[in-house]
């Protein structure tokens, strides 16, 4: 039985695509969520051809769609999916019904065998599926990607990392995200990860830039403590 | 004028290739899967190779303002290896379904061997399956032969020739495949095999119907800037413009459209250049936003 936090989760997100895509896109959406339930195998190939069922367009999710949604799901932070996402996380989330180990199996094979909107739709949703620690080493590699929109989609309006990465991988991700150009305001629950090690770290990046006459990132402050802001 | 490479192997080819391509004019690309020049021993090596077609190579190109597409399949001289061929016909399902994937292909014979024979005949049944068009590769060696199999196989399997593409084509062969319903594909190489002025002389000859030009680029010496080259030729040659914009982008268009993956409207626009993947230094864009031409 798919439990009523996953089976909520997925009825706004099914909503939301209802409202934006035809009756027999949203039809067909429902019905590969049905067959989620008990085939990985139908699972896979629904998966995959999602987004060309059901679009990739921006979705643009309204106030009361993020409400609902964090009322759902309270750890949700992302604000730029689109179409195929949101079918995605639904297929995902009926998914959940499978036992534990055909469900990692399930969401191994995801990522693993996934092109990158597949697994960035997968990351989107990483820490509202079941026993989301079981899936560290696909965040972690999501994280070592240097294709940009798959590294934001971990790092970025994500709360898998704060929650779940040891702190090695965490400042790594954010060494990673300078180098990037990512804005690290974009990264959640920064603030409770911040520790002297991560200091260390930003100081070295800064005096590193320094010497080679580079620019250093303003938004290094975010993980200096304050007496370094002089 | 925009161009579409319909067979090149980017993986082998350095973000200097990609760079050139796309002042060339080169704005669409498909790589199909092929041999990397020396055996794979796992069924896993395909799955990786296949994801990265679909994965990493596609963000390379994506840096460029490329449009990367691919074929997948399990390639004529692998075919022969039992170390992997029926592993990856059993990931072929699977990855046929994914997004980029426009074809079943390299597919055809490399030594015409009975296991080849086997593995032609089945991925052809996955590229009916799945709808999806089929790029035939023709052997180097002996290659009348091989095409006149691979055309008479398609017949005994009652496969649609117009959804079929015959890659390697020469002077020879070429007659034989305009024969069918099938399309001819020409791969331009620096010494070896077609070259620009042959393919000059071929258009003259036959025309622009169904014929489509590559560069085949890929691991050995080949140049993945032949498709422009010979279509500069072919304009100083005076073949008609609308001729070299059928051959180098209306034909590949068209053809791998077949498999109703290609998004049409919006290959017609030149992809978008995603200025947060090229920026080196330092500079402007501290918290902003990169460019990105959405």
């Amino acid at each position: 039985m798919i439990s009523s936090k996953h089976s909520s989760i997925a009825a706004v997100l099914t909503e939301c695509v209802r409202r934006r895509a035809g009756s027999s896109e949203t039809r067909w959406l429902e019905e590969a969520g049905a067959k989620s339930v008990s085939s990985p195998a139908a699972f896979l190939e629904d998966y995959a051809s999602a987004a060309r069922r059901l679009g990739r367009t921006a979705a643009h999710l309204s106030p009361e769609e993020m409400d609902r949604l964090r009322q759902a799901a309270p750890g949700w932070r992302k604000t730029d999916c689109c179409l195929d996402d949101l079918g995605r996380a639904v297929l995902l989330l009926s998914a959940t019904t499978l036992l534990e180990r055909d469900f990692q199996n399930l969401v191994e094979k995801v990522y693993w065998q996934g092109d990158t909107r597949e697994r960035q739709a997968l990351l989107n949703v990483l820490s509202l599926l079941p026993g989301p620690e079981r899936f560290l080493r696909l965040a972690l590699d999501a994280c070592r990607n240097n294709i940009q929109s798959l590294f934001e989609s971990m790092a970025c309006e994500n709360s898998y990392p704060a929650v779940y990465f040891p702190d090695l991988h965490f400042n790594q991700m954010i060494l990673k995200a300078l180098f990037l150009e990512v804005a690290l305001h974009r990264v959640s629950g920064l603030s409770q990860r911040l520790s002297s090690e991560l200091a260390r770290m930003a100081r070295d990046f800064a005096s590193e830039r320094a010497a080679a006459g580079r620019a250093v990132p303003p938004d290094l402050e975010l993980i200096l403590p304050e007496k370094d802001n002089a | 004028m925009k161009i579409f490479d319909p067979h090149i192997h980017m993986t082998s080819r350095t973000t200097d290739d990609y760079a050139a391509m796309r002042a060339a004019g080169i704005v669409a690309v498909l790589e199909p899967a092929f041999w990397l020049g020396q055996p794979r021993t796992h069924v896993g090596t395909f799955e990786d190779y296949f994801s990265s077609l679909l994965g990493w190579e596609r963000f390379r190109a994506g840096q460029f303002g490329i449009r990367h597409f691919c074929a997948l399949s399990l390639n004529p001289k692998e075919a022969n290896d039992p170390r992997v061929a029926d592993g990856v016909m059993e990931l072929l399902p699977r990855f046929l379904q994914k997004d980029g994937v426009v074809a079943v292909g390299e597919i055809g014979y490399d030594d015409v061997t009975s296991e080849e024979d086997k593995y032609f005949t089945l991925q052809l049944e996955l590229a009916r399956r799945f709808s999806l068009p089929a790029l035939i590769h023709t052997p180097h060696r002996d290659k009348k032969r091989g095409t006149e199999r691979s055309l008479a196989l398609l017949k005994d399997v009652g496969f649609p020739e117009g959804r079929v593409l015959i890659d390697h084509n020469n002077e020879e062969t070429l007659p034989l495949v305009l024969n069918t319903g099938c399309w001819a594909g020409h791969s331009i190489y620096p010494k070896t095999k077609m070259d620009e002025a042959r393919m000059v002389a071929l258009v003259k000859n036959y025309g622009a119907e169904r014929i489509l030009i590559n560069s085949a680029a890929d691991w050995g010496v080949s140049d993945p800037l032949k498709v422009p080259k010979t279509a500069a030729l072919m304009r100083e040659s005076g073949v008609p413009d609308s001729d070299i914009e059928k051959i180098t982008w209306g034909n590949p268009v068209a053809f791998f459209g077949q498999s109703g993956r290609l998004d049409l409207e919006d290959l017609e626009f030149p992809r978008p250049v995603d200025q947060s993947q090229l920026w080196q230094g330092n500079s402007v864009l501290r918290g902003q936003t990169p460019m990105k031409e959405r």
